[in-house]
C-alpha cells in the first residue's frame, strides 16, 4: 500500500511539491476548523463570570466566522493545489503507459490483453484521481488536527482527555466486526456484480441468437438468477453489516453520555474548572466528524491501491531487446536455425529450420493449430524466440534495430485496423513523406482507388472509428494500399485476408498480386489451390516442420499435404442440396 | 434536486411503501439524536445556574442511554426499509428491460447503439443503486432536521430564527448557479473525458500497425496533445467549481458567525434567557451540517439524472409487437409483396417483391450494400418494413408475434455467437426440452460431435464469452447442431459462412447440407457457385432493387448483372498467388 502510494506521487514529476503544499493547507484548514470549539467557551465563561463586554463578545463572534471562513478557503486552495497534482499524475501515468505499450513485443496484445490494458488505461488511472485529489489530503488533515487537539486536551485534563476518547475503542469493537472477512466478502460482491454484469453483457450480445430461437427460458432465466444472486448477496451481505455499522456510528457521536457525568463529577469535587468542562462539553462537538471522515476514506485507499497496482503491472512487463547498431543487411533472405517458442509455456515452434532466398515465395501450410501463424510472425518479432536464431540477410535479427526491422517487413493480416482519419492519411502513414500522386498510385494498385472516388469527399473521406465506415473488403485493401506505399522488401500475408469480401475477392487478389511483386514473400495458406505455384512450401504440424518442397514435390512425399488437398478440392466444388448428402 | 427525488420515487414502485417507512425512521432517529445535545445545554445550564448535582446527571444519563438505543434502533429500521430497497429497485428494473430487450427491433443492437445498451443496464443501473438510497438519506436527514431545528428555534425566539435562516435563500441561489455551472463544465469535462478514451482505445487497438509502422512518435504528439487538453478542462472544471463551493459553504459559516454575534445582544435587551442564548451558540454549529451534506451530492445528482435519462431512452423505444395479434401459419412459403425498407431514412430495399415456394431454394446475390441480408432480416421481423408485406404461409408476418414468426425460422449468420454456458446448453437453444441423445444425434449431424468429444469435459464443457475457446468453425457448426435440433421449416443462411474456417470448410459444407434437406431455404450467396442448384435466384443491385430473377441458367443466358458476377467469380476462385 505504502509503495503504491509512493510510486503514484511519484509519477507527479515536478509537481510533487504542490502535493506537500496542498496536505499542509487542509491540515491548517482542519485546524481552523477547531477554533471556534475553543472560542465558545470563552464566550460561555464571560457569562457565567457576569463580567461580559458586548464588543469583546462581538469581537469573539467575529473570529469564530472569521476561522471558519478561512476553513473553507484554505480548503479550496488545497484541493486547487491537490487538483493539479492529481490531474498530472494522470497525465504523466498515461503517457508512460502508451510509451511503454509501444516498447512491448507485439505479441503481448491477444484480444485479452488488450481489452486489460484498456482497462488500466481508461478506468483505473482514472480511479486513481479521486484518491489523489481528495482522500490524500483529507486523510492526511483529518489525521493530524484531532491527534494535535487530543494532545493539547490531555494538557488540559488528561481525565477528562480520556473520558473523552473512550467510546472510541468502544466503537471500534462494532467497526471491526463490521470488517471482519470483508476482503473476502468485497470479492464476493465483486464477484457476484462481475457475474451479473457478464450474463448482461452475454445476453445483450447475444440477443438475435435469443430472438432467432425464440424460446427465452433458458437465457432468460439464467439472465433472472444472475441479477437474484447478486440481490440476494448484496442484501444479506448489508444485513450482516448493519448491526455492526450502526452501532459503530452511534457510538462515535455520543462521547457526551460520558462526558457530562465524569464532568460533572469531577467538577463537584472540585477537581474541574467550570471552564475547563465547558470546553471539553463543546470541543466534543467537533471532534468525531473528523474521525468518521476517516473511515469514510478507509476504502478509498484500498481501492486505489489495487487500480495503481495494475497499472504497475504493465509498466513494468518485459520490454523486447533493443539494438542500436546499424547492420549490414547484405540481402532479403530469411533463415530459420533450430528455432524454438513457447507461448505461455506451451511449446509452439519446435526446433524449426528452413531456409528462404530473396525474392521467393514461401507459402506456410498445415492443419489449424499448427503454428503456421506463429511461425510467420515471428520474422517481425512479435515475440522473441528462445532458442536459436532468425537471421534476415544474414544477420540476426535480434542485432537489428527495430525500427529498421518494422521497416523490412511489412504484414497483411485479416483484422485491420484504420484511424479515425482521412483515407488518404491512412494510406500515408505507409510512408510519411508520400505525395499525393504516390498515394493515388498505390490505391490504384490496391484497386481502391474507385470505391475511393466513388465517396462524398473521396480520399478526405473520414473513415470513423477503426474503420467502422467502411466494409471490410474496403478496409482491407486500404492496408493493401499502405504496404504498397511502404514497399518493405519483406511482406507477410495471410491468404485467408483475400476472403474476407467474397463479392470483391478478385480485387483483393489483383491489389495483392501488386504487393508482392519482387519481394520476399511468406503466405500464411489456407486455400492450397492460391499457392501452387509458391517456390517453396512448408507444411507445419504441431509445431514442426513436416515437409517442405514445392506443390509437385509435396504432393508426391507428404501424406498430410495430399490428404489437405483433396479435401480443399473437394470444398471448391460444393454447392447447397436441398436433397440433403448422400 | 427535487426533480432527480421524484424520478427515484416513481421508479420505486412497490418499493415506496419502504421508502416511506425509512423516511419516518429518519424522522425518530433525528429526534433521538438531538436529545444529548439537548441534555448539554442544561447541563449547561445547571453549571451557569450552580444547580448542578450528581442525582440529576445519573438521571440524565439515563434517558440519554434510552436516547442512544432509540437512535440505534430507528437506524437499524432505516438501514431495513431503505438500502436493499435500491438494490431491488434497480433489479426489477434489469428484468423489465432484459425482456424489453427481446422485443426490440434488432436496429437497437447495431455496433454503434449495443454500446448504450450495455452501459445502461451495467455501469448505469449500478451507480443508481449505490448511490440513489444514500442520496435519499442525506435528503431526508437534511430536510428532517431543518424542519425540526426550524420548529424548536421559532418556539423560543422569531427574531433569532429570522437570523438563522437568512442564510438559506442566498445558498438556494447559490446552488442554482453551481447545478448550472455543473451542468456547463461537465458537459465540457465528459466531451473532453470521451475524446481521451477513443483516443487511448485507438491507440492500444492500432497498437500493432503503430508499431509496424513506426508512427509511435506520430501517434503518440496526438496522444500528448489530447492528454494534455483534457488536463486543461478537468482542471477548469474543478477551478470553476471549488469558488462557487467554497461560496455555498461560506454561507452557511457566516451565518454561523451572525447567530453568535446577534445572541449575546439579545441576552443583554433581555429578550431572551442566558440558557436559551447558550443553547443558540452550542445550536449554531450543528444547525447546517445536514444541508452542508447534501452539497457534496451536486456531482453525483447530475450523474444519476443522466443514468436515468438513458434508461428511460431504452424503455421507451416501440417494441414490435404490440399489437395482440397472433396468427399462426400451416405452410411455410415466403412471399414479399412491394417491399419498401428504409434504415435510418436510408432507403434500403424499394419495391421488392418475390415468392420462394415451400421447400424451395431461393438465393440472394448482389454486391455488397444492397440489402440482400436486410431481406432475411425482414423475413424474420427483426425489422418491420414501412411499405408493401411480408407474408409466411399466406399470413401477413405484422400480425404475427415476434416469437411466433422465429419459432418457424433457424439462421445461420456469419457472427456466430455462443453463450457463456456448456456445449450442451448452447445446443439445446434450439429445443430447450431436447434429450441429451437427440442433442448428439444433431451434433453428429452437424459434425460436432468428434471435436465436442475431445474437448475436456465433453459436452459439458462451459464455452468461455463469446466462444473464444473455440475456432471460427467450430462455434459455426455449434450453431447448425442448435438450428437442426430446432428443426424449423424456414432456413436462412447466409452463405459467408462456409467460408469461416478454410481449413475445414469441407465438414462445415456438410453440417449445411444435413441442415437445410426438404426445407424452405434462402441462402446469402456471395460464391455463386454454391447456389447453382436454386430453384430461383434473386440477383439486387447497389440500389437495392431487385433486376433480375430466374434460375443460375436462365440467368447466365440473360447475359445480364449475374453473368458478369460469375464470370468474375470464376477468375477469382482460380486465383493463384503469383510467384516471382
Amino acid at each position: 500500500m505504502k509503495d503504491s502510494i509512493l510510486r503514484m506521487i511519484d509519477l507527479a514529476g515536478g509537481y510533487k511539491y504542490r502535493m506537500i503544499i496542498s496536505i499542509f493547507l487542509a491540515i491548517l484548514s482542519v485546524g481552523c476548523g477547531m477554533i471556534p470549539f475553543l472560542i465558545i467557551p470563552e464566550i460561555v465563561m464571560q457569562f457565567i463570570n457576569n463580567s461580559y463586554n458586548i464588543t469583546y463578545l462581538r469581537n469573539l463572534a467575529i473570529a469564530v466566522g472569521f476561522a471558519l471562513v478561512l476553513k473553507n478557503i484554505l480548503f479550496a486552495y488545497s484541493t486547487r493545489a491537490s487538483h493539479k497534482v492529481a490531474y498530472k499524475i494522470l497525465y504523466n501515468t498515461r503517457i508512460k503507459l502508451a510509451y511503454k505499450l509501444a516498447r512491448i513485443p507485439l505479441g503481448f496484445f491477444t484480444d485479452k490483453a488488450s481489452g486489460q490494458v484498456k482497462k488500466v488505461m481508461v478506468e483505473d488511472v482514472e480511479d486513481m484521481e479521486r484518491f489523489l485529489a481528495h482522500n490524500l489530503p483529507e486523510t492526511t488533515s483529518n489525521f493530524v488536527i484531532p491527534l494535535a487537539v487530543t494532545i493539547y486536551l490531555f494538557t488540559v485534563d488528561w481525565r477528562m482527555a480520556m473520558a473523552m476518547l473512550i467510546t472510541i475503542p468502544l466503537a471500534i469493537i462494532p467497526f471491526r466486526q463490521m470488517m471482519k472477512g470483508s476482503n473476502e466478502k468485497m470479492d464476493k460482491y465483486t464477484k457476484a456484480k462481475e457475474n451479473m454484469n457478464k450474463t448482461i453483457v452475454d445476453y445483450i450480445k447475444g440477443i438475435a441468437v435469443i430472438k432467432a430461437f425464440n424460446q427465452t427460458t433458458n437465457a432468460f432465466s439464467k439472465y433472472k438468477k444472475s441479477i437474484y444472486d447478486y440481490e440476494k448477496f448484496v442484501l444479506s451481505w448489508y444485513k450482516s453489516a448493519w448491526i455492526y455499522m450502526s452501532a459503530y456510528f452511534v457510538m462515535m457521536t455520543t462521547n457526551l453520555i460520558v462526558i457530562i457525568p465524569v464532568g460533572a463529577y469531577l467538577n463537584l469535587n472540585g477537581s474541574l474548572s467550570v471552564a475547563d468542562f465547558i470546553l471539553f462539553l463543546t470541543i466534543s462537538m467537533g471532534f468525531t466528524a473528523p474521525l468518521i471522515k476517516l473511515t469514510e476514506f478507509l476504502d478509498g485507499i484500498i481501492m486505489v491501491t489495487e487500480s495503481e497496482k495494475k497499472v504497475y503491472d504493465i509498466l513494468k512487463a518485459d520490454e523486447l531487446c533493443y539494438s542500436n547498431k546499424i547492420s549490414n543487411i547484405k540481402n532479403y533472405s530469411i533463415e530459420f536455425k533450430d528455432v524454438s517458442f513457447a507461448y505461455e509455456q506451451k511449446d509452439v515452434i519446435k526446433n524449426v529450420s528452413f531456409f528462404a532466398e530473396s525474392a521467393s515465395t514461401t507459402a506456410i501450410v498445415g492443419p489449424s493449430g499448427s503454428g503456421k501463424s506463429t511461425l510467420a510472425k515471428l520474422i517481425a518479432r512479435f515475440w522473441d524466440i528462445n532458442k536459436g536464431e532468425i537471421r534476415l540477410g544474414e544477420v540476426n535479427i535480434k542485432e537489428i534495430p527495430v525500427e529498421t526491422l518494422m521497416e523490412l517487413v511489412s504484414f497483411v493480416f485479416q483484422d485491420v485496423f484504420l484511424f479515425n482519419v482521412s483515407i488518404k492519411e491512412n494510406i500515408r502513414m505507409g510512408k510519411l513523406d508520400a505525395s499525393d500522386e504516390e498515394i493515388i498510385k498505390a490505391a490504384k494498385q490496391a484497386q481502391c482507388h474507385e470505391f475511393i472516388m466513388e465517396k462524398e469527399k473521396g480520399y478526405d473521406t473520414i473513415v470513423g472509428e477503426s474503420g467502422s465506415k467502411l466494409s471490410g473488403g474496403e478496409k482491407q485493401r486500404i492496408s493493401i494500399a499502405r504496404a504498397i506505399l511502404r514497399n518493405s522488401p519483406i511482406i507477410i500475408l495471410d491468404e485467408s485476408t483475400s476472403s474476407i469480401d467474397p463479392e470483391n475477392e478478385d480485387k483483393i487478389q489483383e491489389a495483392l498480386n501488386n504487393l508482392t511483386k519482387e519481394k520476399t514473400v511468406f503466405i500464411i495458406a489456407h486455400r492450397l489451390s492460391t499457392i501452387i505455384y509458391s517456390d517453396k512450401i512448408l507444411v507445419i504440424n504441431k509445431g514442426n516442420i513436416e515437409d517442405q518442397g514445392n506443390h509437385e514435390e509435396l504432393l508426391s512425399s507428404c501424406e498430410l499435404y495430399k490428404q489437405m488437398w483433396h479435401t480443399h478440392i473437394g470444398a471448391m466444388e460444393w454447392e447447397f442440396e436441398l436433397g440433403g448428402t448422400k | 434536486m427535487a426533480g432527480i427525488l421524484i424520478r427515484i420515487f416513481k421508479l420505486a414502485g412497490k418499493e415506496k411503501k419502504n421508502l416511506i417507512l425509512a423516511f419516518i425512521f429518519n424522522f425518530f432517529e433525528s429526534t433521538c439524536m438531538m436529545i444529548p445535545l439537548y441534555f448539554m445545554l442544561l447541563t449547561l445550564r445547571d453549571i451557569t445556574e450552580n444547580t448542578l448535582t450528581m442525582d440529576i446527571t445519573l438521571n440524565r444519563v439515563f434517558y440519554m442511554l434510552i436516547a442512544l438505543l432509540g437512535q440505534y434502533i430507528f437506524n437499524l429500521l432505516v438501514h431495513f426499509f431503505q438500502s436493499g430497497t435500491g438494490f431491488r429497485m434497480m433489479n426489477k428494473q434489469r428484468i423489465k428491460m432484459g425482456d424489453k430487450l427481446k422485443r426490440m427491433p434488432m436496429g437497437c443492437f447495431s455496433d454503434n447503439k449495443i454500446g448504450d445498451v450495455t452501459a445502461v443496464l451495467t455501469n448505469d443501473l449500478t451507480f443508481v443503486e449505490t448511490f440513489s438510497m444514500q442520496f435519499l438519506s442525506k435528503v431526508a436527514n437534511a430536510l428532517i432536521s431543518t424542519i425540526l431545528i426550524i420548529v424548536f428555534l421559532l418556539c423560543i425566539s422569531w427574531k433569532m430564527t429570522i437570523v438563522a435562516m437568512i442564510v438559506y435563500p442566498i445558498a438556494f441561489l447559490l446552488n442554482i448557479k453551481i447545478q448550472k455551472d455543473f451542468k456547463k463544465y461537465g458537459e465540457q469535462r465528459q466531451e473532453k473525458q470521451s475524446e481521451v478514451v477513443s483516443v487511448l482505445l485507438e491507440y492500444i487497438q492500432g497498437i500493432s500497425v503503430i508499431k509496424a509502422l513506426n508512427l509511435s512518435g506520430r501517434n503518440f504528439k496526438k496522444l500528448e496533445s489530447i492528454l494534455a487538453r483534457f488536463e486543461k478542462t478537468a482542471l477548469n472544471f474543478e477551478m470553476k467549481a471549488v469558488p462557487l463551493n467554497t461560496a455555498f459553504m461560506c454561507c452557511f459559516q457566516i451565518s454561523i458567525g451572525l447567530i453568535l454575534y446577534f445572541a449575546p445582544q439579545l441576552y443583554i435587551s433581555e429578550d431572551i434567557s442566558l440558557a436559551i442564548v447558550m443553547m443558540f451558540i452550542i445550536v449554531a454549529f450543528r444547525i447546517y451540517t445536514p444541508v452542508e451534506a447534501l452539497s457534496i451530492y451536486s456531482g453525483i445528482i447530475r450523474l444519476m439524472d443522466t443514468c436515468l435519462n438513458r434508461l428511460e431512452n431504452i424503455m421507451s423505444v416501440q417494441p414490435l409487437d404490440d399489437n395482440d395479434k397472433d396468427e399462426k401459419a400451416d405452410r411455410f412459403d415466403i412471399e414479399f409483396k412491394n417491399v419498401h425498407f428504409s434504415y435510418e431514412r436510408k432507403p434500403v430495399l424499394k419495391n421488392i417483391s418475390f415468392k420462394s415456394m415451400e421447400k424451395s431454394m431461393t438465393a440472394i446475390v448482389g454486391p455488397s450494400g444492397s440489402g440482400k441480408t436486410t431481406i432475411s432480416n425482414l423475413i424474420a421481423r427483426f425489422w418491420d418494413v414501412q411499405k408493401g408485406e411480408v407474408l409466411i404461409g399466406g399470413i401477413n408476418v405484422k400480425s404475427m408475434k415476434c416469437d411466433t414468426v422465429l419459432s418457424n425460422i433457424s439462421m445461420i449468420f456469419q457472427n456466430v455467437y455462443l453463450f457463456n454456458d456448456t456445449v450442451l446448453n448452447n445446443i439445446k437453444l434450439g429445443r430447450p426440452d431436447a434429450t441429451i441423445d437427440q442433442v448428439i444425434e444433431a451434433a453428429k449431424k452437424a459434425r460436432c460431435h468428434g471435436f465436442i468429444s475431445e474437448l475436456e469435459n465433453g459436452y459439458d464443457t462451459v464455452i468461455a464469452e463469446g466462444g473464444s475457446t473455440l475456432s471460427g468453425g467450430e462455434k459455426q457448426r455449434i450453431s447448425i447442431a442448435r438450428a437442426i435440433l430446432k428443426d424449423a421449416p424456414i432456413i436462412i443462411v447466409d452463405e459467408a459462412t462456409s467460408n469461416v474456417d478454410p481449413e475445414n470448410e469441407k465438414e462445415l459444407q456438410d453440417a449445411l447440407n444435413s441442415l437445410v434437406k426438404e426445407k424452405t431455404l434462402i441462402v446469402i450467396a456471395h460464391r455463386l457457385s454454391t447456389v447453382k442448384k436454386a430453384n430461383q435466384i434473386l440477383v439486387l443491385n447497389k440500389e437495392g432493387i431487385l433486376v433480375e430473377k430466374g434460375t443460375h441458367q436462365e440467368l447466365i443466358d440473360n447475359k445480364g448483372i449475374y453473368s458478369e458476377f460469375w464470370s468474375k467469380r470464376m477468375k477469382a476462385r482460380n486465383w493463384k498467388i503469383n510467384s516471382n
